[in-house]
C-alpha cells in the first residue's frame, strides 16, 4: 500500500514536472535554445498566481489565467528582449546559455527581493484529500492529472492540426528550409515562447498548492525537467512530457528506500543513468547539437 | 591594512579558480557548470583530513587534489563523449547535488554547520598565519596555477584545444582523440580548483557547503566572462572588478538595500549584458592565440 | 589491371537513415598510388561514404579494409591516425587561430600530451620545432607563408580552401578524402588544386579518394571512377569508359534525379 501511495504521490509531483519539461522542450525544439530562464518564467507564474489569489482575493481560476498571462509576458519578453538580440549577432550557441542562466539568477534575486526569500504558502490547512481504493489522492494531484490531460491532449492537436502547429514542426526540422518558404521565424518564437511559458505557469499554479513557492525554485525544477526532456527523448514532445511523470514516478519510489533529502540526487542518477545507457531517451529522439 | 590584504588574498584565491575555469570555457570550449562544485570538494577534502584524521597541510591538499580529480574523472568519461548540450546539463546536475550530498552526509561532512577549526599551513616550522604570509603563500599558488595554464594553452596541447573548441569534427579527423582529450583537461581543471579550494579552507579555516553553489558558480562565470576566457590578465581583471565593486559599494552605497540578495541579481544581469554587448570580454585578448 | 593491391577496399556497405537507404552495398576499390573520383548526383550518398570510412558515420553493415586491416567503424581519430586524411565540403578552418597553428595542429606530434606541456621536456621542444618547419614548409609551397600569423578566419575562401588542405597534408597521409575541394575556387585556383593533386601522387606517392562534380577536373585527373546513383555504385571504370556509359547519361540527364 505505501508503494502505491509513493506511485500516486510520484505521478502528481511528475504531472507538475511534465508540464514544465513540455513547454521547455517546446521551446528547445522550436528555437534550439537551452532556455534555463525557463525556471525563473514558472517562478514568476508561482508568484503571480499567490498574488491574485492570497493577496488580491481573486478566484482560483482567474489567479491562474492570470499566472499564464504573466509568465507569457515574461517568456516573450525575454525572446525578444536578449535570444534576439543574440541571433542576430550570429552569436555562439553557448551565449544565448549563458545569457539565459543570468535571466534566471536575475529573475529569482527579483523575485526574492519582492517577495522575500520565505516559501508562501496558498493556504494554511493541509490539502483536501479524497480516499479511492484506501489510496489518498488530494486535489492537486487530481486538477493535475485532469489538466495534463486535457491540456497536453489539447497542445497535441494543435501542433499536428492548425497551421500554427505545422509552422513549429516545420522549424524545429528545418529553420532555414521554413524562413524559405515565408513561415515568420519571429511570429513562431513568440507563440511558442508564450506557449511554453504558459505551461510553466500552470505547473506553478500546481505546486503553489503542494509545497509553496520560494525564489530560487527555478534551478532545481530546471533541472528535473531537463532530466524528463532527456529521459523522454529530448526530440519529441510526448516523449517530454512522459519523461516528466517518469521521473516524478521514480523520485517518489525513491522515497521508500531513501530519505526525502535524497531526491535531488536520484534524479541525478536517473540522468546518468539515461545518459550511460540511452542518452536518445526512451523514445529515441537525441538531443539536437546546435552549432553557431 | 589587514582589511587591504583580506580583500587582495580573496582575489588571487579567485583568480586561480577562474585560470582553471577559463581552461575549460575559453580554451578547449567546455561550458563546465560544475567547476564551483570541484572548488567545494577540494576545499571539504582538506578540511576533513585536517581537522578530523589530523593529516598535515601537504599531504592533505594533494588527497583532496586526486580525490577531486577522480570524481571529475568519473564524471567526465560518461558526460564528455556525448555532444552537444548532454554534457552541459549533466555538469549544471552534478553542481546542484553536489551540495545536497555534502548537507545529507552529515556523519562525515558535519552538514549544515560545516567544517570548523582548519589548521593553518607551516612552510618548515614558519607559520602562515594571516597576513602577509598567507597573501605570498597564496600568491605563489595562484601563480603556479597560471603557470600550468599559460604552458597548456600555448603547446601542441593548446592547440588541441583550440582545435577541439573551434570545430570537433575536424579535430577529429586530424587525428585528435576528442574525448580523451576533453576529459584529461577537464579532470586537469577540476585539480587545480581542488587546489585552490584547499587554500580557500586553510584561510577561512571554515567550510560550509554553501560557500560552493550554484551561486558561486554564476559569480565565477561573471568573473570569467567580464575580464574575457581566453585570457589569464582577464582572469586577474574579472576577479578584481566584480570583488572590490561590492565593498565600494558597502562603503558608500545605500542604506538599507541588503547588499547580498542584490549581488545575485547583478552577476545574473551582467552575465546577460555580456553576452549581448561584450561577449570576448571587457579586456579584449590579442587576436591570436599565443604561440 | 594493378598488380598491387588497393590501398582502400569498400565491400557491401551500407548505411540507413531512418528507413532511407543512404548508401546500399556500395562496393568499389581505390587504387594504389593514383587519383580515384566520386562522382554522382546530389543527395547519392557520395559524403555519407566518407563520413563512413573516415569513422564519423557508422557502417550499418559491410566492410572497409585500409591496407589489407578491416577499419569500419573505427572512430575518427583512429582512422586519421592510421594515415587517412580528409579534407570536408567546407574549408571549416579553425577560425580563431593562426593560419600557422591550424597547420600545425594537423601535425600529431608524439609529445602532445599533459605533462610535456607542463614540463616543456627539451626533446618534445625539438619536435614541436621540426613540426613547425614542416608546417612552414607546406604554407609556402601553398604560397601562404606570409599571413602564417594571421587569423585563418580572416582568410579569402579560397585561401582557407588550400589552408585546410595544407592542414590535412601535414601528417603525411597515405590516402586523401576530398570532398569537393574545387568548389568556390576560381580558374587559378582550380589550375593549382589540380596540379597539387597531381604532385601528390607523382611526388608523394599519395591516393587521393576524390568527391568531385566539376567533371572537366574529374575526365582530366583521375585513373579510375565511381558513379553513384541513389546510394549503389551503378558503374566503374576508367574515365573514359564511365563518361560513355549509359549510366552516365541516364544518371545525369534521364529519369533518375536526386531524391
Amino acid at each position: 500500500m505505501l508503494v502505491a501511495q509513493l506511485v500516486i504521490n510520484g505521478l502528481g509531483a511528475g504531472a507538475i514536472y511534465a508540464f514544465v519539461a513540455l513547454g521547455f522542450a517546446l521551446i528547445y525544439n522550436a528555437t534550439g535554445v537551452l532556455h534555463l530562464a525557463h525556471g525563473a518564467v514558472f517562478a514568476l507564474g508561482g508568484y503571480a498566481f499567490y498574488t491574485a489569489v492570497v493577496l488580491l482575493k481573486m478566484p482560483i481560476p482567474v489567479g491562474c489565467l492570470v499566472a499564464v498571462c504573466a509568465s507569457a509576458v515574461f517568456g516573450i519578453a525575454i525572446e525578444k528582449l536578449v535570444y534576439r538580440p543574440l541571433r542576430a549577432r550570429k552569436s555562439e550557441h553557448a551565449s544565448s546559455m549563458i545569457a539565459s542562466i543570468g535571466v534566471l539568477t536575475l529573475g529569482q534575486s527579483v523575485l526574492g527581493i519582492v517577495f522575500g526569500t520565505d516559501s508562501l504558502a496558498m493556504q494554511t490547512e493541509p490539502l483536501k484529500t479524497i480516499s479511492v481504493f484506501g489510496l489518498y489522492l488530494n486535489y492537486v494531484h487530481i486538477t493535475a492529472a485532469v489538466l495534463a490531460l486535457v491540456i497536453f491532449s489539447a497542445i497535441q492537436v494543435l501542433l499536428v492540426r492548425s497551421q500554427f502547429g505545422r509552422a513549429i514542426r516545420a522549424f524545429s526540422d528545418n529553420p532555414k528550409l521554413s524562413r524559405v518558404f515565408g513561415i515568420n521565424s519571429d511570429h513562431v518564437n513568440t507563440l511558442v515562447y508564450g506557449l511554453g511559458s504558459g505551461l510553466a505557469a500552470i505547473a506553478a499554479c500546481l505546486i503553489s498548492f503542494d509545497s509553496g513557492i520560494r525564489p530560487d525554485v527555478g534551478f532545481s525544477m530546471m533541472f528535473t525537467a531537463l532530466v524528463a526532456v532527456i529521459v523522454g527523448g529530448a526530440g519529441y514532445l510526448p516523449g517530454a512530457a512522459a519523461g516528466g511523470f517518469l521521473v516524478g514516478l521514480l523520485q517518489g519510489l525513491s522515497l521508500w528506500p531513501f530519505s526525502a533529502r535524497w531526491q535531488e540526487v536520484t534524479v541525478f542518477a536517473v540522468l546518468i543513468a539515461f545518459l550511460l545507457i540511452r542518452p536518445q531517451g526512451l523514445f529515441g529522439y537525441s538531443m539536437m547539437i546546435r552549432r553557431a | 591594512m589587514n582589511y587591504l590584504l583580506h580583500v587582495a588574498t580573496v582575489i588571487l584565491l579567485y583568480a586561480g579558480l577562474v585560470a582553471s575555469l577559463n581552461l575549460l570555457i575559453g580554451h578547449a570550449g567546455i561550458l563546465s557548470f560544475a567547476h564551483a562544485s570541484f572548488y567545494g570538494i577540494g576545499a571539504y577534502v582538506t578540511a576533513m583530513l585536517t581537522v578530523y584524521a589530523g593529516w598535515d597541510w601537504l599531504p592533505a591538499v594533494a588527497a583532496a587534489v586526486v580525490a577531486t580529480a577522480a570524481i571529475a574523472f568519473l564524471i567526465g568519461v560518461p558526460t564528455l563523449r556525448l555532444g552537444g548540450d548532454y554534457f552541459i546539463l549533466a555538469l549544471f546536475g552534478f553542481q546542484l547535488i553536489v551540495v545536497d550530498v555534502i548537507l545529507n552526509l552529515d556523519d562525515v561532512t558535519n552538514g549544515p554547520f560545516g567544517i570548523r577549526g582548519i589548521p593553518r599551513p607551516s612552510v618548515s616550522d614558519y607559520g602562515l598565519a594571516s597576513g602577509w604570509p598567507f597573501l605570498i603563500g597564496t600568491a605563489v599558488v595562484t601563480g603556479v596555477v597560471f603557470l600550468i595554464v599559460r604552458r597548456i594553452v600555448t603547446s601542441p596541447l593548446g592547440g588541441k584545444l583550440h582545435a577541439i573548441r573551434d570545430d570537433e569534427t575536424v579535430a577529429a579527423a586530424l587525428g585528435i582523440n576528442v574525448a580523451r582529450t576533453k576529459t584529461m583537461i577537464f579532470t586537469v581543471a577540476a585539480a587545480l580548483a581542488a587546489v585552490i579550494g584547499g587554500m580557500t579552507a586553510f584561510y577561512f579555516r571554515f567550510v560550509e557547503a554553501n560557500a560552493f553553489n550554484s551561486e558561486v558558480m554564476i559569480l565565477l562565470l561573471a568573473m570569467a566572462f567580464v575580464g574575457g576566457t581566453r585570457s589569464l590578465w582577464g582572469a586577474v581583471a574579472g576577479p578584481t572588478i566584480l570583488v572590490l565593486f561590492p565593498e565600494i559599494f558597502r562603503f558608500i552605497g545605500p542604506v538599507g538595500v541588503d547588499l547580498a540578495k542584490v549581488q545575485q541579481g547583478l552577476y545574473g544581469l551582467l552575465l546577460v549584458l555580456l553576452m549581448l554587448f561584450r561577449p570576448l570580454g571587457l579586456i579584449r585578448p590579442r587576436e591570436r592565440d599565443s604561440q | 589491371m594493378n598488380a598491387v593491391a588497393p590501398i582502400l577496399s569498400l565491400s557491401g556497405l551500407c548505411h540507413s537513415f531512418g528507413g532511407l537507404r543512404a548508401v546500399d552495398q556500395v562496393t568499389f576499390d581505390v587504387t594504389t598510388g593514383g587519383i580515384t573520383s566520386l562522382i554522382g548526383p546530389n543527395g547519392a550518398g557520395k559524403t555519407t561514404v566518407f563520413n563512413i570510412v573516415s569513422g564519423v558515420l557508422a557502417a550499418h553493415a559491410g566492410n572497409i579494409h585500409f591496407g589489407g586491416q578491416p577499419i569500419e567503424n573505427s572512430p575518427p581519430h583512429r582512422v586519421a591516425a592510421l594515415g587517412i586524411g580528409r579534407t570536408f565540403q567546407a574549408p571549416r578552418v579553425f577560425p580563431e587561430m593562426s593560419v600557422l597553428n591550424n597547420v600545425m595542429v594537423g601535425s600529431r606530434l608524439r609529445g602532445e600530451g599533459l605533462l610535456s606541456a607542463i614540463l616543456q621536456i627539451p626533446s618534445h621542444g625539438r619536435e614541436v620545432r621540426e613540426a613547425r618547419k614542416r608546417s612552414e614548409e607546406l604554407l609556402g609551397a601553398f604560397g601562404l607563408l606570409h599571413r602564417a600569423h594571421e587569423t585563418a578566419g580572416r582568410l579569402s575562401f579560397g585561401e582557407q580552401r588550400f589552408l585546410s588542405i595544407a592542414r590535412t597534408l601535414v601528417a603525411r597521409p597515405s590516402l586523401i578524402l576530398m570532398d569537393e575541394p574545387t568548389v568556390g575556387l576560381d580558374d587559378v585556383g582550380l589550375a593549382k588544386l589540380t596540379d597539387l593533386m597531381r604532385r601528390l601522387v607523382s611526388t608523394y606517392g599519395a591516393t587521393v579518394l576524390l568527391i568531385e562534380h566539376h567533371m572537366e577536373t574529374v575526365m582530366s585527373i583521375s585513373q579510375k571512377v565511381v558513379l553513384l546513383v541513389q546510394g549503389a555504385v551503378v558503374t566503374t571504370g576508367t574515365p573514359e569508359e564511365v563518361r560513355n556509359s549509359p549510366a552516365m547519361l541516364e544518371a545525369y540527364l534521364g529519369k533518375k534525379h536526386s531524391a
